[in-house]
């Protein structure tokens, strides 16, 4: 087993005491999911004046359910804006991470949990907005369902890698705030986080799908919104299969590559 | 005013020396914007291969109102906004007495205390250029008048954001907290890219006064571009400017009485 049972309880209790000292700060919580909403709110005013503005494009209302599941894609697979590998750099900054790497319990789970724990409430909101996604644009089949799920499981995978890769690189650069600004920029795009792919010229989207960035937000949408032929399923299920288990292994590697060469202080 | 020049002066050197100890950093952040610019300009580019019109915007007029909502953006919040992220923590964690017991006026100190000119010129330039070049000039038409009238809108709308994002850290006086309040902000800056005539006119109401975001770029943009009446919504900008720099004044005093400091 990856983890023991022993181990698993203590991760989740980890998970429980960060999420708890969130609640210290209950005004926070209010402004977060204020902060979301206008995130949502600007996204919908664009888009209705975009879909006011052409009678070919997707209705206004198939395009506010497919950013209410990617929105919720995003922060459900840890890729919004990469903020696990942020945490992580910020304590190889500060060498906070040395007390977490002489710990008897494997690290990376360890600070995941950690981070989870603190991000509890996008969770939470990620969950009204998938529900709120597939109230307004139902899926058609079980096998929209189905497919979603083993997609946000891939795109987990391949986000936690490069959660991973931004802070490998702090193990290298002291300062990797404009990398990991860079990788966020191109994802936003990308990944259809701000424009759905569909709409990208054909050679443009045939390249892109062929990126790990839609997982973070288009591929798992496209599959739950949207009846697809097999054939088609089975090409993003396999470009998607190949991100998760390539970059899952490389970073694994890089990351105990990077902590031989890691100075803290008493290690 | 001869004390607060020097305490500018001295606060641009100390941002100086601080912005240029990581010099990778300043390779990287330069490589994020101009990123950003390449990756904004290709959703502008997808954007307009699917429609005309915008809003009553066409590409062009769209690529200058970018370009506006782009200058307003690294001016004011490469400026400002690293201050109003500095006055939070020091709330939080109690250095904020260390502000108060200095012989410095203290909103004029939090307010100007970084000035990031090495961040601001690295990430500003390049951005601008690019987008400087990528906009069709010839295909658009100005009167200098508008342009007088824009210009002075810009600055307007510049306070105005200045405030609005100062008055979300304020919070932290009375909560001891206010990351995710003040973090409203990145949400608010999402409307650069919507032009003025996209919004409804009830949001147009709310966001010219209530929330007064969209005085810097929509406005400005819409009356340099002659879609909108320069003097009105000049005096307007004008009156909401001074509304706001009245409010930031009576509410810091007021949250200065309610600072209790970490140790007491």
């Amino acid at each position: 087993m990856l983890f023991s049972l022993r181990q698993l309880k203590l991760l989740f209790e980890v998970a429980k005491f960060n999420a708890l000292k969130m609640l210290a700060y209950p005004w926070e919580l209010v402004a977060f999911f204020i902060q979301r909403f206008l995130g949502l709110l600007f996204l919908a005013i664009f888009w209705f004046a975009v879909s006011q503005s052409s009678t070919t494009l997707q209705s206004f209302h198939s395009l506010i359910a497919y950013f209410l599941v990617s929105s919720a894609v995003r922060d459900l697979t840890f890729s919004y804006e990469l903020k696990f590998g942020r945490e992580i750099q910020r304590m190889v900054k500060s060498g906070e991470i040395t007390n977490y790497l002489i710990k008897p319990v494997p690290a990376i789970p360890f600070l995941f949990f950690a981070y989870a724990g603190q991000t509890w409430m996008s969770l939470i909101y990620s969950a009204c907005a998938l529900i709120a996604g597939i109230i307004l644009l139902p899926p058609l089949s079980v096998i929209n369902f189905i497919a979603f799920i083993m997609f946000l499981v891939l795109a987990f995978i391949v986000s936690i890698s490069f959660n991973l890769f931004m802070a490998i690189i702090s193990f290298y650069v002291v300062e990797a705030q404009g990398i990991r600004n860079m990788f966020n920029h191109v994802i936003r795009v990308l990944s259809g986080a701000l424009i759905p792919l569909t709409l990208f010229p054909g050679t443009l989207r045939y390249f892109t799908l062929l990126s790990p960035f839609p997982l973070f937000a288009f591929t798992p949408t496209y599959v739950l919104q949207n009846t697809l032929p097999w054939n088609e399923l089975g090409y993003l299920f396999a470009v998607s299969l190949g991100w998760a288990i390539g970059l899952f292994l490389i970073m694994s590697y890089l990351w105990r590559r990077a902590l031989k060469q890691y100075e803290g202080i008493g290690i | 005013m001869k004390y607060r020049l020097q305490i500018i002066k001295t606060n641009i050197i100390n941002t100086f020396q601080h912005e240029t100890a990581y010099f990778a950093e300043n390779w990287s952040n330069l490589l994020s914007t101009i990123s950003y610019t390449l990756v904004l300009l290709l959703f502008l580019n997808v954007l307009y291969s699917n429609i005309k019109e915008f809003a009553g915007y066409n590409k062009d007029q769209m690529m200058f109102l970018v370009f506006i909502g782009q200058l307003g953006f690294f001016t004011g919040w490469g400026l400002f906004a690293e201050n109003n992220y500095f006055l939070n923590e020091d709330i939080q964690t109690g250095k904020f007495d260390f502000i108060l017991i200095k012989p410095v006026p203290s909103l004029f100190f939090v307010t100007f205390r970084w000035f990031p000119i090495v961040s601001m010129l690295r990430d500003s330039v390049p951005v601008i250029l690019i987008i400087y070049f990528s906009v069709n000039w010839s295909a658009l038409t100005f009167v200098a008048s508008n342009i007088a009238w824009g210009i002075f809108i810009f600055i307007c709308g510049q306070i105005l954001w200045h405030a609005v994002r100062f008055l979300l850290v304020l919070p932290a006086f009375w909560f001891g907290n206010a990351k995710a309040v003040s973090s409203i902000a990145y949400a608010l800056s999402e409307t650069h890219n919507i032009p003025l005539e996209g919004y409804t006119q009830n949001l147009r109401i709310l966001f010219t006064t209530v929330v007064p975001i969209i005085i810097l770029a929509e406005v400005s943009g819409s009356v340099m571009l002659g879609k909108s009446n320069g003097p009105i919504m000049a005096l307007w900008a004008l009156l909401v400017t001074i509304a706001f720099i009245f409010i930031i004044n009576v509410v810091w005093k007021y949250a200065l009485r309610n600072y209790t400091s970490a140790s007491s």
